[in-house]
């Protein structure tokens, strides 16, 4: 039988790591480049998300290997190139940038380890930092000169600016040997050191007092063979929450400094960010360093070509571009299919109705008609939609459903009657509350709701490693239906339980992928059972539904300062929790939010929890939480609101 | 090369304490290290070893490990582990030393760091004997410890025996869980060069997880952090069950056939689930295998780690420790006992063994 390759499960890095750039250049989506700020040239450039945000992607497309091949390709990826050259990284006549992106996540926090000095440790750290700067420079210089690594490390040398004279003497002289020779010494040094099973000591070790690997280089010409390369270097160090904080704050002390000329990136996940910082939003970042947190970016639209004052567009788009990118190729090859990723999984909404459509909207009518108690004040209404065909009319009975009752607790009191013309049903919906209906027929008579490409890229909750694995689900169904000689396209039925199984998948794998992981599941339990019970009411109060809570800008205080948060039973475990929920974007953050009055956290479900509770993707709808209510779901054996299942607290509701 | 432990001793079942209790041995002034947590094994290998040989000329050196969740089952466990360790030193007059888990920065140094205090304080120093009991112990401990201790005695600085013993219980093992997975790292004192190796991305990577049961976020993360160019799964046969490495593969389906992995049928390995030293030669013979094939590439470096029970990864720690291969491991934030399990009721599934990793049988 044939073996078939699903694109979305290759991941990024392994792509670049095993297969070279090509295939990575092919699957990158251009559109990600729109949400760069500008100056990101000239001062720190800090890239933060969860994991799978696409940090170290957006890195490694500007690696010297990458950006080398993208000229190679550039016509076939035009698109790309275009944009690159418009960003100032790509001339015509190749790389403009010598791009060296350190993984920041290998051995450096052990390092203060070795010694209970912490100016000595630090000192360590910029060292062995130093020596792989330099190792990347020289890995990426003889890269852009097509030659090989470390084998050509004699063919380079490097002429350091007035200023960057002293560093690189520190670094070992202007010969790329001795450059290298000394840095792999600092290399094993260190390391031997921090691996050590025997005891160590760290006296007459030498470190370094400052990040002289950026100095020496950023100014620097540096020669292979003769021929300098053209291009200012970019140091990209990426994953910066492995450091250990003394290390994190030294690093980006050192690169905020705008005296440092060159170009320097910065990519930590959010995980590294302090727990004041994840909740408090409190980070220590200056004036003078470009912030790009990239969930937060894709979550208010992205800017084409980054223009200033351009309207942003949703980020849904862009994802579907890069799992066209992906599917295409396979697709053509495996099934000759023509069509894109998105066209298989784009549904009619007919089809949602699936095979007893005639059956549900009767159902609906009789429930309609029940409510309207064959009141004449409805029956303009009720005409109105039994005009209607299809999904169509299937969502206005469930749509005038709800308006009917939201009229009757409006109509409380009122002495007169009128009937109310068709008019006045657009006047009371919203685009909201169609989406609420939807949610209510599809939770009501079993109809797939999760499918199509509106919902598919809701599901990512701006994550493109998210979106990927649940794109590899839908490949994966493609690829059995090209298996079986049928057309790839997957009916709404069956993305639908696509969408509930990655779901479940991701519900149950936090325990086992993160810290505090039982302890997030049980926060999250509490807000899922409070967003279905606001949400499944017949008047719908928070169209298209809640799905999220939020807490005060006081509470949020509290939850901040030590003491108080002790005094509060659970504090210490929802502090933890809602951090890691956080970093790992399982709750999305939008901060300071303003309602009656009041600052607000609000905190959403990760879209694709929301299939693990029937809850819709639409945002917008969230009720508060005390933070003792909170809390108390994590205190162990507690019965919180959502398991006994309790109803409304007294607290204020929240309507946006 | 030669290898240390082609001819081994093990002693397991009811043939446990041949030697550990031996009469002639009773006399042998010997440190008893453990650890200090909730895991209900702690204390077995302990209890037997007195009831067996006294407490003459015995000294015990606790490990403390880091606190469970408070109110849980687990502090519970933790709690009577602990009155009972110091019942039974108190009862046979044995000097009890507690050493605390250090506060390190970094996961992987803490091992480290235990194992250097254990060396600077002269622990070893009078003794003759030392037994590590890793059942109560995790990975992050017990591979550095006796590492270390392997270094100290080959090193000619310990010329005593070196026993490492283990409560094996595969029940037990299930109901114990561990809560994130969040990166890899190399276990402490088992990097082995694999930094320089990755600092020069030409060398390839070849990994050799001992796959066992609920582990799939590990090797992910593992998968991440190596980036490896080959994988090489060791599936734990003989075993018990003998269907253990196909629940296991089906288990993994997805992982290990998947794009990112894609391991070929020629590359499983396998190795007896009860005897780590038939392990050891496995991964020895498939690390010089991968090694001259791929010389002509450069210094290719084999990596392994530690999926499956304690026992087996004593060979994993063996053919580490001999071929000089490095050790991934993911780091737990914590551990716990799943759904409340009435642990104390399996006890019944014990089974203790007992590995003479250095000393007397394998001198000249």
């Amino acid at each position: 039988m044939r073996s078939y390759r699903n694109p979305f499960r290759v991941r990024t890095s392994e792509v670049q790591h095993r297969q070279g750039s090509g295939l990575f250049l092919n699957t990158y989506g251009p559109a990600v480049l729109d949400l760069l700020p500008e100056d990101i040239w000239d001062r720190l450039f800090v890239i933060r998300s969860a994991p799978g945000g696409g940090k170290t992607s957006l890195m490694k497309l500007f690696e010297a290997e990458t950006l080398r091949t993208l000229h190679e390709r550039r016509e076939k990826l035009p698109d790309l190139a275009e944009r690159l050259s418009s960003l100032g990284a790509l001339a015509p006549e190749g790389p403009a940038v010598v791009g060296v992106r350190l993984d920041l996540r290998r051995n450096y926090k052990s390092v203060v380890d070795l010694t209970g000095h912490a100016e000595l440790a630090t000192r360590l750290f910029l060292r062995l930092l130093n020596a792989r700067i330099v190792i990347g420079a020289l890995e990426a210089a003889l890269m852009l000169a097509g030659r090989r690594f470390p084998a050509d490390v004699a063919h380079i040398y490097v002429q350091a600016s007035s200023e960057g004279r002293e560093a690189l003497d520190r670094l070992g002289g202007r010969s790329g040997q001795m450059l290298f020779e000394n840095a792999r010494g600092i290399e094993t040094e260190i390391l031997d050191l921090v691996d050590s099973l025997m005891p160590v000591s760290t006296e007459g070790i030498a470190g370094h007092a400052e990040l002289y690997g950026l100095h020496a280089l950023q100014d620097a010409t540096i020669w292979v063979a003769g021929e300098a390369l053209p291009g200012d270097l970019l140091l990209m160090f990426d994953d910066g929450q492995e450091l250990h904080p003394t290390q994190r704050e030294a690093i980006i002390r050192r690169l905020v400094d705008r005296n440092v000329a060159g170009a320097r990136w910065y990519s930590e996940r959010l995980q590294a960010v302090s727990t004041q910082e994840v909740i408090g939003d409190e980070g220590p970042l200056e004036r003078d360093v470009r912030l790009l947190q990239l969930e937060r970016t894709a979550r208010r639209g992205v800017a084409p070509d980054g223009r200033p004052g351009a309207r942003r567009r949703s980020f849904d788009p862009l994802l579907l571009d890069i799992a066209n990118r992906r599917a295409r190729r396979p697709l053509q090859i495996y099934g000759e299919e023509s069509d894109d990723f998105n066209t298989l999984i784009d549904v009619d909404r007919d089809d949602l109705l699936g095979a007893r459509p005639q059956q549900v909207i009767s159902r609906l009518r009789a429930k309609v008609e029940a409510a309207s108690g064959g009141d004449y004040r409805y029956a303009r209404w009720i005409e109105h939609v039994a005009g209607k065909t299809g999904y169509e009319a299937a969502l206005a009975w469930r749509e005038l459903e709800i308006l009917i009752a939201r009229d009757k607790d409006r109509r409380q009191g009122q002495l007169f009657d009128l009937q109310l013309e068709p008019e006045t049903m657009s006047e009371r919906t919203s685009s909201s509350i169609r989406e609420a209906a939807a949610c209510f027929l599809a939770h009501e008579f079993r109809l797939p709701y999760y499918a199509g490409t509106s919902q598919i890229p809701k599901l990512a909750s701006f994550n493109i490693e998210q979106f990927l694995d649940l794109g590899g689900s839908l490949f994966e169904e493609m690829l059995a239906l090209i298996t079986l000689g049928r057309t790839p396209w997957i009916g709404p039925s069956r993305q639908d339980t696509i969408v509930r199984e990655a779901s479940d998948r991701l519900w149950g794998q936090i325990p086992e992928r993160y810290s505090h992981g039982r302890d997030i599941q049980r926060l999250l339990v509490e807000i899922a059972e409070m967003c279905r019970r606001e949400t499944f009411r017949p008047k719908a109060p928070y169209p298209p539904g809640a799905t999220g809570t939020a807490i005060s800008a006081d509470d949020r205080r509290r939850l901040l300062a030590p003491a108080q948060r002790a005094a509060i039973a659970g504090g210490d475990q929802l502090y933890r929790a809602l951090a890691q929920a956080i970093a790992f974007n399982l709750l999305e953050v939008e901060d300071d939010y303003s309602v009656k009055g009041k600052r607000w956290m609000v905190l959403y479900l990760n879209r694709l929890l929301c299939p693990r509770f029937n809850l819709p993707l639409g945002r917008g709808g969230f009720r508060e939480r005390k933070l003792e209510q909170l809390a108390r779901c994590l205190i162990p054996g507690s019965n919180s609101t959502a398991n006994n299942g309790s109803e409304s607290d007294g607290s204020v509701q929240l309507q946006l | 090369m030669n290898r240390r432990w082609v001819d081994y001793v093990l002693r397991e079942g009811s043939e446990f304490g041949e030697f550990l209790a031996d009469p002639e041995r009773q006399r042998t002034p010997t440190l008893f290290v453990l650890g200090g947590g909730f895991d209900p094994r702690t204390t077995t290998a302990l209890e037997w070893l007195i009831s067996a040989r006294g407490g003459d000329q015995l000294e015990i050196v606790r490990l403390g490990l880091p606190q469970g969740m408070a109110g849980g089952l687990e502090e519970a466990w933790a709690q009577y582990n602990h009155q009972r360790v110091e019942e039974v030193a108190v009862g046979t007059g044995v000097e009890l030393f507690d050493i605390p888990w250090p506060h390190a920065a970094d996961a992987p140094s803490a091992g480290l760091m235990v194992i250097r205090q254990l060396i600077e304080e002269g622990y070893f120093e009078k003794v003759e004997q030392v037994v590590v009991d890793i059942s109560a112990l995790p990975r992050a401990a017990y591979f550095p410890v006796l590492g270390g201790l392997l270094k100290l005695a080959h090193g000619g600085s310990f010329g005593g025996d070196i026993h490492a013993v283990v409560c094996d219980n595969p029940a037990v093992d299930d109901v114990m869980v561990y809560e994130g997975a969040e990166g890899g790292a190399a276990l402490g004192g088992f990097a082995d060069k694999l930094e320089e190796a990755r600092s020069t991305q030409d060398h390839p990577i070849v990994w050799a997880p001992v796959v066992g049961p609920h582990s799939l976020a590990q090797l992910e993360a593992l998968l991440d952090f190596l980036e490896p160019d080959e994988i090489c799964p060791v599936l734990p046969f003989p075993a018990a069950n003998p269907r253990r490495p196909d629940d296991l593969l089906l288990q993994y389906r997805e992982f290990l056939f998947s794009e990112d992995v894609h391991v070929g049928s020629r590359n499983f390995i396998y190795g007896s689930e009860s005897n780590p030293f038939d392990l050891y030669r496995s991964l020895g013979d498939l690390q010089s295998r991968y090694r001259q094939a791929l010389a002509p590439l450069g210094p290719a470096t084999v990596a392994l780690s530690a999926h499956s029970s304690k026992l087996m990864s004593i060979g994993v720690l063996l053919a580490a420790y001999e071929h000089e291969l490095p050790v991934v491991h993911v780091f737990p934030s914590r551990y716990y006992i799943v759904n409340d399990a009435d642990v104390g009721a399996l006890g019944a599934y014990d089974t203790l063994t007992d590995l003479w990793l250095a000393g007397e049988p394998y001198r000249g």
